[in-house]
């Protein structure tokens, strides 16, 4: 009598099939694996960057300058509007942005409230820490009480750690780019904001918009 | 008498089964990741597209050339990017309408994006 079970060629054979199969399959998971991961970290800068982008935006975009506070009381002249500075610090393009800006506080909610002119000083800077190293600062100022870029009462977020660059370009009246803004004689055209994160593996992504404050058409201007 | 236990056939089937089975879940993954390249993707044209249109505003002129290619080292290289002036009629009044068009690569396959701004040039 026959005995029951397989033959070892056929046991052969199915593992063999066996082994083909999840050969592909594991190879085909593992490279799945790779791009979702690489996919994922990538989606998380861009959300971050996308986070950024739209606090940044909003800031410039309710940016005033402010003549009578720019004369000051004595004559002098005050910076006023968009005061950046290109500090090119370590060969980064890290600048400096202080705004006046002319909208409800986004953080400073409650104070002050009665008395609210929807008038504030916002700032944003890098800034690095011993314990937790370099970080992207929003500095949020009641106003209006110092110099556009220093002191005050102040709320301050640290927005992001992973932020390498924020490299800022400003339009003066003849649409010609500076890359300061020295916060004299009015808003600029427009400005173009780049910013670069840059994520633990190493992996970066960019982000690159253009604001115009002052523009010379489009609805609104001329029909 | 028959043998208990599967025979070869049932096994291959089996095994074949599986491995359909497994493809279509990895494939409908894999297509997940490309709809997600393809918005970030989207998310740079759009983007190129608003921000050159935002420097024609701010100039209030039409740049010269009004065409061109992406460089090297251009997220979107290998593609290019055209601004056409038009009028449009609107109840009866001409309004200016300049488009920017974004030719870009995908797949090697050559795709379009468009946007555009009504306003008059100086």
């Amino acid at each position: 009598m026959r005995r029951g079970g397989f033959t070892l060629i056929e046991l052969l054979i199915s593992l063999t099939l066996f082994g083909a199969v999840t050969a592909l399959l594991l190879g085909g998971y593992f490279q799945f694996q790779g791009q979702s991961s690489r996919m994922s970290k990538t989606i998380h800068l861009r959300q971050e960057l996308r986070n950024l982008e739209s606090l940044i935006r909003a800031d410039l975009t309710e940016a005033v300058y402010l003549e009578n506070y720019a004369k000051g009381a004595e004559g002098e002249i005050r910076p006023s509007g968009i005061l950046a500075m290109d500090l090119m610090e370590g060969g980064f393009n890290r600048d400096q942005l202080h705004l006046q800006v002319h909208s409800r506080g986004q953080f400073f909610t409650g104070f002050k409230l009665a008395y609210n002119p929807e008038l504030f000083e916002v700032s944003y800077y890098f800034e690095t820490n011993p314990q937790t190293g370099l970080g992207f600062y929003r500095r949020e100022a009641y106003f209006i009480d110092g110099p556009l870029d220093e002191g005050g009462d102040a709320i301050v977020h640290q927005l992001s750690k992973r932020l390498t660059q924020m490299n800022l370009t400003f339009f003066d009246d003849q649409n010609q780019p500076q890359k300061d803004w020295p916060g004299k004689g009015g808003l600029p055209l427009g400005v173009e904001v780049e910013l670069t994160l840059e994520g633990e593996d190493g992996t970066s992504q960019t982000s690159h918009f253009v604001i115009n404050l002052r523009p010379a058409m489009g609805p609104g201007v001329r029909f | 008498m028959k043998r208990p236990g599967f025979t070869l056939l049932e096994v291959l089937v089996s095994f074949a089964l599986l491995a359909g089975l497994l493809t279509l879940i990895f494939q409908s993954q894999t297509e997940g990741i490309f709809f997600l390249a393809k918005t970030a993707r989207l998310e740079i044209v759009q983007k190129e597209a608003m921000n050159r249109l935002m420097g024609l505003e701010r100039a209030g002129e039409m740049p010269n050339p009004a065409s061109g290619r992406f460089e090297t080292g251009h997220p979107l290289e290998g593609g290019r990017w055209e601004i056409v002036q038009e009028q449009e009629d609107f109840l009866g009044y001409p309004i200016g309408k300049i488009t920017c068009h974004i030719f870009y690569l995908e797949n090697e396959q050559e795709r379009e994006f468009s946007a555009s701004i009504l306003g008059d040039l100086k």
